[in-house]
């Protein structure tokens, strides 16, 4: 209220952190919901509503082609179908005739299939209640960690506005959101001590999309340092890892069972394996081995931590390994799983984390639409009539267009994942440079010298 | 510090959204629909019910004199050599080899209401297509989609068994390769007995897509097949010509088309047929061989109509009155559109129409 003498009512109602949150997360619905109908990325959308014509007709997630992650997002899809028996829509497709043209396109993962408006919203509704579910923790954690309500508002700002999340969750359908909800749960979980809890979630994130998996020796590190002191350190990390056993006997049951536990797996590795040229190919496993030496390094980093706030070396050494770990893949969604953390870093600590915040979400935003460009219009053309079929088909094959011999959607793209990397390295160089001089030993020889001389801060 | 209720009420939320679809789906299944059709006094009365809400679509078709197939062999024998082209599939797809084809083809036809099919190899294959032809009865369908025809019922000669099963009224659905063009043996691939004739074996013509020309841009919308039955593939590599069949020769194409070349063509052979779905491997390929052999349709079929609904929750029921035409009629039921997750096929009698 201090701007309000100055500025008036707009000073008291900037002033004003609640009105400023309802605000933002009004804008932040209204945007996704205007784009919910309207916009949808082809193959992703189609996938998801076979996934449900596998499991409607008797098939479950893997007896027959259509679903490729591990089971956890293909059970929320399950619970969504509750409502689609309710509710609809009944028509969920069709296959365009007018569209044919876009499966010749230079980027195979394109469809004529499109899907119906009432099916595109059915499948993002959850998605943007998730984004909401997201904003809603970064602002808890933010006010629990610092008591500012408007550091809070101002990270559930970044995160609601922050383009690839509102693109993937509004635009693409693409369940990342879910993936960022589950790991601040499970971040959140083990800060505020719930082992068994904390260990069950983390089990179901791994189990949605597996880059959550690279946090496992972060987090146990936390776990045991923490409580090495109470000597409660043993019990909790069994207790963590009961958890997860637990959770993810529950949710891999039915594929052991049917001989599809493979399956289940096929796309995390996949991910991090061959690919459609050599070159990318070499970039996954470098990828992958960045994301295991990133995992290792930082959960080093976490156990030698000294000092007072553990808490926040916590959260800080899950970004960096989760930032390491996104290297697997610069697919465009990816990175949504550690932006929670990488906001909740930039509203508590350091706010030159706006760079790498602008250059990541502006970069992946881009990669995405690169990719799928004009395709985003295929539902509106064929069942809102907003644009002729011709016209998004004409798009899409002008992105095909060659420079220098290489096509505009790949410039396009290359420039976004050059901004997305340079993005992901400045959180490191800021976490680092702030950190001062690099360590004088490598965190393995401070741990190891900590055990010997019997220190409680191993 | 905050109180975490709230946190970990979003948490334990969020784990029983997970759970409760996970029962779900492992217990969904076609058995939440059914559907039921028959003729009287030349209408024809149905009734679909569904456990959700879902599009169906009841396709009435005359198939003229020909008799549908009531059961099935599928072709796979690892021993002997196959004939297709390995094919791109999504990240994370298993690859779509053969083994895998057929086995998600066992259930595609089970949902969709083809249940008696059983899997045969090169041999046994052979044994009971020599006990059909002694055995009349009952028509049969071969599914063969190994991209070559063994060497125990083909070796490109026109007495070979499969020429006689089939002119006896056997069904041959084919997809994978050139018809003919390879002998299957357990040593590799061998040139047919007929050399570069092979097409004529078959056909009577020359008429398969031996080029690269594969995907279509066009639907076939003179018979009303493609939206009738969701037909979704449109490649036509191997694909027939049917306007290159000799005069006479009883044809229908469906699905989409390119250069002449049609994504599912049914073509006569005496008392039988012969359909080859064109393209390499794909799941829409799949989607569509099963849909045409639940839905029985032939060289001869023609629609004489096709109803489409919505049912949410409970039955939907309705009366057409019909101009059948002298042929064998049918209806096949199916539901969820271009996603379907139930079918069902009813044939009727003659006097039931009457």
């Amino acid at each position: 209220m201090a701007h309000g003498g100055r500025h008036g009512i707009v000073g008291s109602a900037i002033g004003n952190t609640r009105l400023i949150l309802i605000a933002v997360v009004s804008a932040a619905l209204a945007i996704r919901l205007l784009f919910a109908p309207t916009l949808a990325y082809d193959f992703d959308i189609w996938g998801w509503g076979t996934v449900i014509q596998n499991m409607d007709s008797g098939n479950d997630l893997y007896q027959v082609a259509g679903y490729y992650y591990t089971p956890v997002w293909g059970y929320i899809v399950g619970s969504m179908t509750v409502f689609q028996d309710l509710m609809g829509p009944d028509l969920w497709g069709v296959r365009s005739e007018a569209l044919l043209g876009m499966e010749g396109l230079a980027w195979p993962y394109h469809t004529a299939n499109t899907m119906s408006t009432g099916f595109l919203v059915f499948i993002k509704i959850p998605l943007i209640a998730c984004d909401m579910a997201v904003a809603y923790l970064i602002h808890w954690l933010v006010r629990d960690r610092t008591g500012d309500g408007r550091k809070a508002v101002f990270a559930v700002a970044l995160w609601l506005m922050c383009p690839i999340a509102v693109y993937m969750s509004g635009i693409q359908a693409q369940f990342d959101t879910v993936s960022a909800l589950f790991m601040l749960l499970t971040a959140i979980a083990f800060y505020k001590d719930r082992c068994l809890l904390g260990g069950a979630l983390l089990s179901a994130a791994i189990l949605l999309k597996f880059f959550p998996f690279f946090c496992i020796l972060v987090i146990l590190a936390y776990v045991w340092g923490r409580h090495r002191r109470d000597g409660a350190h043993i019990k909790k990390v069994a207790t963590a890892i009961t958890g997860m056993a637990a959770m993810g006997a529950i949710l891999i049951l039915p594929q052991i069972l049917n001989g599809t536990l493979m399956d289940a797996f096929s796309f995390a590795l996949a991910r991090a394996g061959a690919s459609v040229n050599v070159l990318v190919t070499i970039s996954n496993w470098g990828g992958a081995a960045v994301a295991l030496l990133g995992m290792i390094y930082f959960a080093l980093r976490m156990a030698r931590h000294e000092g007072e706030d553990r808490d926040s070396s916590y959260f800080e050494n899950l970004l960096l390994a989760l930032a390491a770990a996104v290297f697997v893949s610069l697919t465009p969604q990816y990175v949504i799983v550690m932006l929670p953390l990488l906001i909740l870093r930039l509203a508590t600590h350091e706010r030159r984390m706006i760079v790498p915040w602008a250059l990541i979400s502006v970069g992946s935003f881009m990669n995405a639409l690169a990719l799928n460009n004009f395709s985003l219009f295929t539902s509106a053309a064929e069942f809102l009539g907003l644009v002729s079929p011709e016209w998004a088909l004409a798009g899409m094959q002008s992105m095909d267009a060659t420079f220098l011999g290489v096509m505009a959607f790949i410039w396009i793209a290359g420039i976004a994942i050059f901004l997305e990397c340079i993005g992901l390295l400045a959180i490191f160089a800021i976490v680092f440079r702030k950190a001062g001089a690099p360590a004088k030993r490598p965190p393995w020889r401070k741990v190891w010298r900590s055990g010997a001389e019997g220190s409680d801060e191993v | 510090m905050k109180s975490d209720r709230p946190v970990v009420a979003i948490a334990i939320a969020l784990v029983a959204i997970v759970l409760i679809g996970e029962a779900i789906v492992y217990t969904s299944g076609s058995q939440r629909y059914s559907a039921s059709a028959e003729v009287s006094d030349g209408a024809l009365e149905y009734s679909v019910s569904s456990k959700g809400t879902n599009v169906f679509t009841v396709v009435a078709t005359d198939n003229g004199s020909f008799s549908a197939p009531e059961s099935a062999y599928i072709y796979f024998d690892a021993g002997y050599a196959p004939n297709y082209a390995d094919v791109q599939v999504a990240v994370g797809a298993k690859p779509l080899d053969q083994g895998y084809y057929v086995r998600q083809l066992q259930s595609t036809l089970g949902y969709r209401g083809f249940a008696d099919f059983s899997v045969m190899g090169a041999a046994e294959l052979a044994e009971a297509m020599a006990a059909d032809v002694v055995a009349g009865g009952r028509p049969r369908a071969l599914i063969a989609i190994s991209g070559a025809l063994p060497s125990t019922i083909y070796t490109g000669d026109a007495g070979d068994p499969i020429f006689e099963w089939i002119r006896s009224g056997g069904s041959l659905y084919w997809l994978g390769g050139l018809l003919g063009a390879k002998v299957s043996t357990p040593g590799g691939l061998e040139e047919p007995k007929a050399g570069d004739g092979y097409q004529r074996l078959f056909f009577g013509a020359d008429c398969l897509n031996e080029g690269e020309a594969d995907m279509a841009l066009s639907a076939i919308s003179s018979n009303g097949y493609r939206d009738a039955l969701s037909l979704m593939n449109n490649r036509v590599r191997y694909a027939v010509d049917a306007s290159r069949l000799p005069e006479g020769t009883k044809s229908l194409s469906v699905g989409y088309e390119e250069g002449g070349y049609s994504s599912i063509t049914f073509v006569g052979f005496g008392e039988g047929m012969i359909c080859v779905i064109g393209g390499d491997y794909s799941n829409y390929q799949r989607a569509d061989l099963a849909q045409i052999v639940c839905s029985r349709i032939c060289h001869e079929s023609s629609i004489v109509a096709w109803i489409g609904g919505s049912v949410s929750r409970g039955s939907e029921s309705g009366r057409a009155e019909l101009d059948w035409g002298g042929g064998a009629a049918s209806a096949y039921i199916y539901i969820g559109g271009y996603f379907p997750v139930y079918g069902r096929y009813f044939g009727f009698e003659q006097d039931q129409r009457d």
